[in-house]
């Protein structure tokens, strides 16, 4: 009775729309993609990118000045959050999207997209889920967060048409995301259920003051934090809910898995932290248990599961896996210094894999095929500049000390020493050791590795644009009448040259993709070195959240 | 606990109640079937063809786009109802609703979704 009272009393003000206008500025932007895809012609599409950019750029700047001068409190009758724990996740899932809407159009163009109206306004609208979700201050607003950005991406994973690995990526994320959310959807009714409020803080106040004190954790209770892991740990990629993750993020247009492979982690990352670490802070040792297992589980599989990858483009899947795992440890620490520690290494993870999938990006060919760990061998020969970023953001991801990779990994383990899960810095520590092995095996392969003749021959065979018969023409021709009489010597004398012109990607690195990969090079070592701004600023953040 | 035991009782005896009429039926009713009998039922019309077939794609565009809008506009009618305590923000509100409706709509019609040929 008391809820529905409050409900028709409140009226929204000017102020609650002031604390919303990042994700509205992104709404509008998204909107205005919609309608310049009408008016532009054709030819001009490449330009919606810049739309969507000035309407990121936009938000970002905003989200700024709130962070500043903001008051930092609840919109909409405590719905939503604008402290600065979700103004800091607004800026990381707008850089992102940001970098995702700078990669789009070379590799849309090349993928073969057509419909460059919807895959922008999709890509805005996936932000603002994320947006939404990061900044949710009650059950409601996490789950239409959730909502808003993964039909986006459901979409968006299946969006070139022609591959049917991508339609298989939709598809697969489709049915195992609706399932997982419904979970989590079931969790949040069964919570409701057991303390009677959807709003956080509510939900805080009364496990503090009922459960917590006596130990006794109602089945109901416990039913919804179980089943709310459960949704979360699928969104996350967590161990023993990850198998979805490879499939989608091989077969989904790597623009967008490099998008979503930041933007649904920060998003999943704060909200969890908002419902578990912050609401159900005061009975913790009902769920850190699980979520420990979990983080144990994630942190060894997701490293072992990478360890065995030829694709690089999976590698790079289940290295974000493996990355949950540690995040989940500064989940399940708990304490505010481990939640400033998650903040930073989601901002880290941010520039370092948006780097990584950016190059892996460039060198995909129009096929969809070319980045198998054999296609990076040689590669710092003939592209220096891909080769030296993606080395930077593989030593970044390895947790080498000059990049913002260690100074997350430190972030986190120290807190976790200092938190008392000594255990977890441990096993941390070690599958990171396990770790470099497969991201040094790919800076090997392009430092050290010549490229092999024989390897790209079975590129020919797949790619239909160019059969066997013409390549052996080209051959032969080349060779001249010696070809004709004996071109298997022939072939293997000139293989040399024609086989690395065949693996080389004859493709042009486009402007924003490289001003995309500048910028997530620019931060992944910037952050690295200094990274005292950026401890600075999540210490910030993680004091707005948990006090 | 204690409070869902009558709750449980009532799922208890609906799920035999529905139980029990089936297999009542089921046995004694008289089983004298013919073909009108077995026919699809459609308001009383006989069958003209048979219903199992290919239909042209642009009917589930249609279909489509007409749940969403339906089931949208649906959503402004609570907003309606609470718009004298909403006061000028509430009508805001709405206008951004609107706003979002709109504009997908004038993409899917320049995009020609609305032409049938």
């Amino acid at each position: 009775m008391i809820l529905a009272s409050s409900v028709f009393d409140f009226t929204p003000t000017a102020q609650d729309w002031l604390r919303i206008l990042p994700e509205l500025i992104v709404l509008g932007a998204a909107l205005l993609v919609l309608l310049a895809d009408l008016a532009i012609p054709a030819k001009g599409r490449g330009w919606l990118a810049l739309v969507g950019l000035l309407g990121v750029v936009a938000a970002a700047v905003v989200t700024a000045g709130m962070w500043i001068s903001g008051d930092g409190l609840t919109a909409f009758n405590g719905m939503i959050a604008s402290d600065k724990a979700a103004l800091f996740a607004d800026l990381v899932i707008l850089f992102a999207a940001a970098l995702g809407l700078l990669f789009s159009p070379g590799y849309v163009e090349r993928q073969g997209i057509r419909q460059h109206g919807e895959y922008y306004t999709l890509l805005l609208l996936a932000a603002l889920g994320m947006m939404l979700m990061a900044s949710a201050a009650s059950l409601l607003i996490v789950f239409a967060g959730l909502e808003v950005l993964s039909l986006a991406l459901y979409i968006l994973s299946a969006f070139i048409v022609a591959r049917p690995r991508s339609q298989e990526a939709g598809m697969k994320y489709f049915i195992l995301s609706s399932f997982a959310s419904a979970f989590l959807l079931y969790g949040m009714a069964l919570t409701y259920g057991a303390t009677g409020a959807t709003a956080l803080t509510a939900i805080h106040d009364f496990v503090a003051r009922h459960a917590a004190p006596t130990g006794d954790f109602r089945p109901l209770l416990l039913a919804g934090l179980g089943l709310m892991a459960v949704g979360f740990c699928f969104k996350v990629s967590a161990v023993p809910f990850q198998a979805w993750t490879p499939d989608v993020y091989v077969g989904a247009p790597t623009s967008i898995t490099a998008f979503m492979s930041v933007g649904t982690k920060v998003a999943a990352f704060v909200a969890l932290a908002r419902v578990f670490m912050v609401a159900l802070g005061p009975v913790a040792a009902a769920w850190s248990p699980v979520l420990w297992a979990v983080a144990v589980l994630t942190m060894i599989g997701g490293n072992l599961y990478a360890v065995t990858q030829r694709d690089v483009k999976r590698m790079l899947a289940y290295s974000s896996v493996a990355n949950a795992g540690y995040m989940l440890v500064a989940v399940v620490t708990g304490t505010q210094q481990a939640l400033a520690a998650l903040l930073i290494y989601l901002a880290a993870y941010a520039t370092m894999n948006l780097g990584a999938f950016g190059v892996v990006l460039a060198l995909e060919r129009s096929d969809g095929l070319g980045t198998v760990l054999e296609d990076f061998n040689g590669l710092a020969r003939r592209r220096r500049g891909l080769a030296a970023v993606l080395a930077v953001c593989l030593l970044a991801l390895a947790g080498i000390p000059p990049t913002v990779g260690f100074a997350g990994k430190f972030a986190v383990f120290y807190a976790a020493i200092a938190g008392g899960r000594l255990e977890l810095a441990i096993i941390g520590v070690l599958t990171s050791v396990l770790g470099m092995f497969y991201y040094l095996r790919v800076i090997w392969a392009m430092y050290f590795v010549e490229p092999q003749p024989a390897r790209p021959a079975p590129a020919f065979v797949v790619a239909p644009a160019a059969p066997p018969a013409s390549a052996s023409a080209a051959a032969s021709s080349s060779t001249g009448g010696v070809a004709v009489a004996e071109p298997r010597i022939a072939t293997t004398v000139r293989a040399d040259p024609a086989a690395v012109s065949v693996a080389e990607t004859p493709h042009v690195v486009y402007p924003g993709t490289w001003l995309a990969l500048a910028l997530a090079l620019i931060a992944t070592i910037a952050l690295g070195i200094l990274p005292g701004a950026l401890v600075d600023l999540a210490t910030q953040a993680a004091q707005s959240l948990l006090r | 606990m204690p409070d869902y035991v009558p709750v449980l009782i009532l799922m208890g005896l609906a799920l035999a109640f529905a139980i029990l009429v089936t297999l009542v039926t089921f046995v004694f009713g008289p089983k004298k079937p013919t073909p009108e009998k077995l026919a699809p039922y459609e308001c009383g019309i006989e069958e003209i063809e048979p219903p199992r077939q290919r239909f042209p794609v642009k009917y589930l565009t249609t279909g489509m786009l007409f749940i969403i809008f339906d089931v949208e506009a649906a959503a402004i009618l609570p907003l309606a109802i609470l718009m004298r305590q909403l006061k000028v923000l509430g009508f805001v509100e709405l206008l951004i609703f609107a706003v979002v409706l709109i504009v997908p709509f004038f993409y899917v019609w320049r995009k020609g979704a609305f032409t049938w040929e």
